[in-house]
């Protein structure tokens, strides 16, 4: 079917989707990079190669989020657009609950480990700052990953009709 | 948890459709198709509805919970 509207169809959602996880995993894993080696003070190079990575991404990240039609289209200027489409929010859903899934698990790594590892093994000082930025750069990983790996593979979904029978019948 | 099985890839072949068609026909994306053909996500009730009332037939046909 075309589109001579531009509408925001299903197939432009999913597209869209996939551009707000790349836009948010760029943009994460720049940041992380940067923050990871200076943390583990990294040698200069390898910070300011960071630091040029950062910039990339910060330059990039956005483009490809307002290339995704989130924030445009026909019928509300100026208005984000929601996502109908059921394989959109079961993604959606699917991140979100990973998201909770990492947080818990690493809440209590944490809370169980985390002061026996770095009194033992590393000799560095982690300020309430930096461990909620790790959060908050964990879970935006972790969902950007989650929603990149349910969208990726076109070719997996052209399966032949012997392999979808086989797990239908 | 229990999963559902579908017809939905035995019916679209049957009627010479591609995923894209139908997806267009129920007003749902083609990745919803395909995901829910090879059961990586079972359907809401609505697009369950859709799909039984595009390909004419009861839903609980076309969504089993035992293989056929």
């Amino acid at each position: 079917m075309t589109n001579p509207y531009d509408a925001w169809t299903p197939d432009l959602q999913v597209q869209a989707l996939k551009r707000v996880a790349q836009s948010i995993f760029v943009l994460a894993a720049g940041v992380a990079v940067v923050a990871l080696s200076r943390l583990l003070n990294a040698p200069t190079m390898v910070i300011v190669v960071g630091y040029i990575g950062l910039a990339v991404a910060i330059l990039i990240a956005p483009i490809v989020y307002m290339t995704s039609g989130l924030t445009g289209g026909d019928e509300s200027s100026g208005k984000i657009q929601r996502f109908t489409d059921e394989f959109c929010l079961q993604a959606l859903a699917a991140g979100y609950r990973m998201v909770s899934w990492v947080l818990v698990v690493t809440s209590l790594i944490v809370f169980f480990i985390a002061d026996d590892i770095v009194s033992h093994l590393l000799s560095i000082e982690v300020t309430l700052t930096q461990l909620g930025g790790s959060y908050v750069l964990l879970a935006a990983l972790t969902w950007a990953v989650t929603i990149m790996r349910l969208l990726k593979d076109d070719g997996e979904d052209a399966l032949d009709s012997e392999s979808i029978d086989s797990r239908n019948l | 948890m229990e999963e559902a099985y579908n017809r939905i890839a035995i019916e679209r072949k049957l009627r010479g459709l591609s995923q894209q068609e139908l997806a267009d026909a129920i007003r749902v994306s083609r990745k919803t198709i395909s995901t829910i053909e090879t059961r990586r996500f079972t359907p809401s009730v609505v697009v369950a509805l859709k799909l039984a009332y595009y390909f004419e037939m009861p839903v609980e046909t076309l969504f089993t919970l035992t293989k056929e």
